[in-house]
């Protein structure tokens, strides 16, 4: 029911107007090689200074939606995924379209992203409120050990050291130390610069660290790029997937679409695990594994079914209790706190009007994505043969406008740009860049939580234990550092030997 | 072998990095309305992040050596990656004439230059390409300071030159 009070929200034209304008945008930054949801955001963000509450971040969702999708385009025809949770989508799509079956495998991947993306909404909606009223029944002691289990989630599966993870992670902890103290109004490492009394805005250091580091990063490739081969492949061959054809596949796509939304709900790991995932489970359960890899169209469906899905299970964890789970959510994430809102449990009580139209939002910009890509799909394949480096510029100008717009305050722009510097090197050590973005969301929070239980214990650490979420999420988070450091240590012996 | 040198490397700077971090927390006015106080947390974080570098480190050194490492030092050296110089420096220059000429000007620019640093050789070649390429270059800055200005009222910076 409030669902539907939600689609009244955003019955305007200039919403829905927004709505289509972002998931026609994202979709077709999305399918461009190279350029993911992230960038398509990271391109839109500034303009949402100018919008109500309502239009921005629904317009936001739409982008997220649209860009989510678009990778299938480029996955299928070039080989290339778009995006990196359509990975997957690329081992039977491009074969597929190589035989001539370029139209089965796009319609196909299409009705699959929508399914998945559908479900991930609806379920979004239903169980949404349950788990805000089950997160507001938490103590301080709980969301402690919640968001340290985040923070090492998100470290131990963004990289392949998770030594390197966890490093990313503090950096990103010590670099949200800057700034005025939460608790007792003190500054921290501000170096008596009155502007960074706030500390750092989290828009210049998130865009800087993807954004900027991803043109530098292109720029060293310069050399190394080819232009790209549609060479044996067309759109317009094989005959339409139709739902009737999805729908044949239930037994494979129920629990695809789980896998998708329960990793989404996890922090850390996202769409780019769970199209992965679902494709070997789809192989491991298919009565003809042997044809996967050389053009299924099964392999497609799970894979597009998935990492949909992943996207409704990643915005139940940032809407009810404010932790992103990757680059792309915590960019929407910014969104919410230049709308001075913070996502969380109380959301849902304070907000409740904007909760159900984001919820709502996240519905249409499903149907307006299949209702584009389904029936135009002609235009966003003639898109493909714009070199993405082109774009790029453009990105980085889009980036300084949003730097900029969100203080007003042109020390952000510097910020972002030494931020896109740390991040390139970051990233050419091998050091991922998303436990450092959630760490540095969530280090304010994690350090509030931790000093008020401390607080209600009169500095004693085991009552904390006694609460028994906080002792599982403490518990495993030590066991997951310590096993990790234990095998990290242990496995470049055991190769040397 | 690249690796293992470059994770020892990081680890060094991460390190000193984690004790910088560490001897500065102590210019943080400690505070006393909460057990904890303000400087517990970062000097927690930096505790910890020196032991992981510590870690990282030692990672490197039990990895195993290559012998080809000598010949792709010398290659690595050799390289000179002048896109990457270049768009490095065309980022700072971004910057600093925003401040000076605003951002439409600079804007245009910027997106000229790093538009040919980034563009593919063949393209350079094609002249339409190449007009569609300036068109753009133009219009997207015009386009987003028109839309900021008169639609939501924001105005992007126009430098000192010109207030």
């Amino acid at each position: 029911m409030q669902l539907l009070g939600g689609f009244a929200s955003i019955a305007s034209l200039e919403t829905l107007l927004l709505m289509l304008v972002g998931t026609f945008g994202g979709l077709i930054i999305g399918a461009l090689p190279g350029l993911s949801a992230f960038t398509a955001l990271a391109i839109m963000l500034p303009f949402t200074f100018g919008m109500n509450p309502i239009s921005g971040l629904c317009f936001l969702v739409s982008v997220y939606v649209g860009g989510s999708s678009g990778g299938l385009i480029s996955a299928v025809l070039l080989g290339i995924p778009g995006t990196p949770s359509s990975i997957a989508t690329c081992f039977d799509g491009y074969p597929m379209a190589k035989q001539g079956k370029s139209k089965t495998a796009l319609s196909a991947a299409i009705i699959a992203s929508f399914v998945g993306g559908i479900f991930g909404a609806i379920v979004l909606s239903f169980i949404g409120p349950y788990i805000a009223q089950f997160a507001l029944k938490l103590s301080s002691y709980d969301y402690f050990g919640i968001i340290l289990f985040a923070l090492t989630t998100v470290s131990s599966l963004a990289g392949k050291n998770m030594v390197k993870g966890l490093i990313a992670c503090l950096l990103g902890v010590c670099l949200a130390c800057v700034g005025t103290d939460g608790l007792s109004s003190v500054y921290r490492y501000t170096f008596g610069i009155t502007k960074l009394s706030n500390g750092f805005s989290l828009v210049p250091v998130l865009i800087g660290l993807f954004a900027v580091s991803q043109i530098m990063a292109t720029a060293r490739d310069k050399a190394s790029q080819k232009s790209l081969d549609f060479s044996g492949t067309n759109q317009n061959e094989g005959a339409k997937f139709t739902f009737r054809d999805y729908f044949k596949r239930i037994k494979m796509i129920i629990p695809v679409s789980l896998m998708g939304l329960l990793i989404g709900v996890l922090p850390g790991l996202g769409g780019n695990i769970s199209n992965l995932m679902a494709y070997s489970y789809a192989k491991k359960t298919s009565k003809h594994p042997e044809t996967f890899g050389k053009g299924e169209v099964d392999g497609i469906i799970a894979s597009e079914t998935a990492n949909n899905a992943t996207v409704g299970g990643a915005m139940i964890i940032l809407l009810t209790l404010g932790i992103p789970g990757d680059n792309a959510t915590s960019i929407i994430l910014a969104g919410f706190q230049m709308n001075d809102i913070a996502p969380g449990p109380l959301l849902f009580k304070t907000q409740g009007e904007l909760v159900y139209a984001i919820l709502a939002g996240f519905v249409v910009a499903n149907i307006l994505f299949f209702v584009m890509e389904y029936f135009g799909l002609s235009i966003f394949t003639k898109m493909l043969s714009i070199p993405s480096m082109l774009l790029l510029p453009i990105v980085i100008v889009c980036c300084f406008v949003g730097s900029y717009c969100a203080n007003n305050n042109t020390l952000d722009i510097f910020i972002m740009v030494v931020f896109g510097i740390i991040g390139y090197i970051l990233k050419e050590h091998e050091f991922p860049l998303a436990p450092m973005v959630v760490g540095f969301i969530l280090a304010p929070m994690l350090e509030l939580y931790l000093r008020r239980s401390l607080m209600k214990t009169d500095g004693q650490w085991l009552p904390i234990i006694s609460s028994p979420i906080a002792a599982i999420c403490i518990f495993a988070t030590i066991f997951t550092i310590g096993f990790s450091i234990y095998k990290a240590i242990k496995k470049p012996a055991a190769t040397a030997q | 072998m690249k690796e293992k040198r470059g994770d020892i490397f990081s680890g060094i700077v991460i390190g000193v990095l984690a004790v910088v971090y560490y001897v500065y927390s102590f210019q943080i006015q400690q505070t006393t309305s909460d057990v904890l106080g303000s400087r517990f947390f970062p000097q927690l974080a930096a505790i910890l992040l020196l032991l992981l570098s510590a870690i990282l480190i030692i990672q490197a050194l039990r990895k195993k050596t290559e012998p080809e490492e000598e010949n792709t030092k010398i290659e690595n050296t050799k390289k000179i990656n002048l896109p990457l110089i270049l768009t490095t420096v065309a980022l700072f220059v971004y910057y600093i004439l925003v401040l000076n000429i605003g951002f439409t000007i600079t804007s245009i620019l910027y997106l000229l230059f790093e538009c040919w640093v980034l563009m593919p050789d063949n393209i350079k070649k094609n002249k339409k390409m190449l007009i569609l390429v300036v068109l753009i270059c133009v219009a997207v800055p015009v386009f987003l300071n028109t839309v900021f200005y008169n639609i939501f009222h924001i105005q992007l910076p126009v430098g000192a030159l010109f207030r």
